[in-house]
């Protein structure tokens, strides 16, 4: 059920209007029937089963896995309930998920968000496991945690500690609380509406017959879906974070102004930043860390020297979480490509990090401080990245390859000024529209870039500035937001990329 | 104690380990360096990091990293 649909509007204020008239003690099963509710709207009985089952499978499993850490049963034992319980549950993410391609006889439903409540549920436990985190010991209070509806189809993915008390204190009303949240709601509807669901028309038609354009609207189409993609993606998560405000939860943010990485590294940080802390802390470090890597990390070491040796185990790591990240991406060639790609570019720039040392003294250019060598980083990443979106966006492998070539071998950039992209399915207004709304979020961006250290974010400068540029901003945003969503010809409501991972 | 430190220089030698208190939090340790770190001191000092031991608290100081060593067993 996308954020988008009249339908969502419809429960959410059904499920906020129960909330606040509910006595606080009742709050947080209004929060539970309110994400059962969403989740049945939104995949129907099977999906609750589905997500019921590993909500408390992995509640039980926690349980037992905390009862052996308190009883100090030794490791092997103590692996068991984790063994037992990921084994099942991300075989059943699996089965899912690519589930249509090794046996597409079988009639498998789409069970919406399975990645994300499988990957939060995991940590979870994980966490139990390694001490970090009390084994709930209420079911109920644990299945909130797990299908809490703003999450529960793009995440983010949260942490139990992070969110536990937050979720589960029914908080009430709050004037400054419901300004920020419905503030947050309407900045994520502009970026979806006004950006997202625009750029995706041109883009959908490059993309869908690429071989009829040359290589610079090619590569255009490519930084637009970068745009796209993020408005999309950062939208949802935006709604869903206002959304949880409102109710008294402080979900994590997963974006961090992405487009002014200095590095493709830095990128992935600041880009779905959720799932790339739950990769670290469950996947990289067990990996890099465990007895088989460290006898290849003494092998490599005696064999490559000191220097090289020892980035042999972070290398395998690093590939192994790209991989990972590629295959939650799809599974398929391109979406492996991505991946493979990403992991290739960051381990290879490990290795030659004291080759851009020496680089750095020897011309004064630094991205990570302020100046000439931050926006040359910058726009370096941008590069980079455009060229993995085509991986990314692309039809199919041989068509990212194929695309690439042309933008190469017959760049054809009279393209970019003879019309060919007023028949990409824009009009001229809805290009200068697509332009000021993008300008809007950049200027936001940049605001919130420059704040980053004072803890001030735009919104709180915003605030500080005279009452005309809130309410001219106020006005400007909602306008594009009913203009784009309701007014303009052919639009199609899409639905959040995201959402069926 | 000195071994610590003259592996942490090592990894970083424009850091002064002596004083700074969010190496981890303050992103001056990203998890590369981790990883580094966690092998050297392993070797150094004969000690097993396992991964509940990977938090932040442990990590974000000289003197932190000292702690964990010691509640590991190792000779500082």
């Amino acid at each position: 059920m996308s954020f988008t649909s009249a339908k969502f509007l419809i429960f959410l204020t059904a499920a906020l209007i129960c909330y606040f008239a509910a006595p606080r003690s009742l709050r947080r099963h209004v929060l539970l029937a309110a994400s059962y509710v969403f989740y049945w709207l939104a995949g129907g009985l099977y999906a609750l089963g589905v997500i019921t089952f590993t909500a408390l499978s992995v509640w039980l499993c926690g349980l037992w896995a905390g009862r052996l850490r308190a009883d100090n049963a030794p490791r092997a034992l103590r692996r068991a309930p984790l063994a037992l319980c990921l084994t099942v549950n991300f075989g059943l993410l699996v089965l899912f998920k690519y589930g249509g391609k090794l046996l597409p006889d079988v009639g498998l439903i789409l069970i919406p968000g399975i990645s994300f409540y499988t990957f939060q549920s995991a940590g979870y436990l994980i966490d139990v496991y390694k001490g970090k985190a009390v084994p709930e010991r209420d079911p109920l209070k644990f299945t909130l945690f797990v299908s809490f509806f703003p999450q529960l189809i793009q995440g983010p993915i949260s942490r139990h500690g992070e969110i536990a008390d937050s979720l589960l204190s029914g908080a009430g009303w709050d004037f400054e609380r419901a300004r920020r949240g419905v503030g947050r709601i309407i900045w994520g509807y502009f970026m979806k509406l006004a950006i997202a669901d625009v750029a995706a028309i041109p883009v959908g038609t490059v993309f869908g017959d690429y071989e009829a354009y040359g290589g610079a609207v090619i590569a255009a189409a490519a930084l637009l879906y970068s745009v796209q993609i993020y408005a999309d993606f950062a939208g949802g998560i935006n709604v869903a974070l206002g959304i949880a405000e409102l109710v008294g939860v402080k979900l994590p943010e997963n974006f961090n102004n992405p487009f002014f990485a200095r590095s493709l590294a830095d990128f992935w940080r600041r880009w779905h930043i959720t799932l790339g802390l739950w990769l670290k802390d469950y996947l990289f470090y067990p990996i890099a860390i465990s007895k088989p890597m460290g006898k290849i990390g003494s092998l490599a070491r005696r064999a490559l020297g000191m220097s090289l040796g020892k980035l042999v185990p972070a290398g395998i790591a690093t590939f192994a979480v790209y991989v990972v990240m590629s295959i939650w991406h799809g599974a398929s060639w391109r979406s492996l490509a991505f991946g493979l790609l990403n992991g290739g570019i960051i381990t290879l720039s490990l290795y030659c990090e004291p080759l851009y040392a020496r680089l750095r003294k020897r011309t004064g250019l630094d991205g990570a401080k302020p100046g000439v060598g931050s926006v040359f980083a910058i726009l370096r990443t941008l590069a980079l990245l455009t060229f993995l979106r085509y991986f990314a966006r692309a039809g199919s492998f041989m068509a990212a390859v194929g695309m690439l070539r042309r933008t190469v071998l017959q760049p054809r950039p009279g393209e970019l000024w003879d019309g060919t992209l007023m028949a990409l399915g824009l009009g001229a207004r809805e290009y200068i529209l697509l332009g000021v709304s993008t300008a809007l979020l950049l200027c936001r961006d940049i605001v919130a870039e420059r704040g980053a250290g004072s803890g001030r974010s735009p919104e709180d400068v915003l605030r500080g500035s005279r009452g005309l540029a809130q309410y001219a901003a106020l006005v400007l945003v909602l306008a594009l937001i009913v203009y784009c969503g309701l007014y303009r010809e052919g639009y199609i409501a899409s639905g959040f990329i995201y959402a069926n991972y | 104690m000195k071994r610590l430190m003259q592996i942490l220089n090592s990894l970083h030698p424009e850091v002064d380990f002596l004083s700074a208190t969010a190496l981890v939090d303050g992103g001056i340790l990203d998890s590369f360096d981790i990883i580094t770190l966690i092998q050297e001191i392993s070797e150094a000092y004969g000690v097993d990091v396992d991964l509940e031991y990977i938090e932040a608290e442990n990590f974000n100081s000289a003197g932190a990293i000292a702690g964990l060593l010691q509640r590991l067993g190792a000779e500082l």
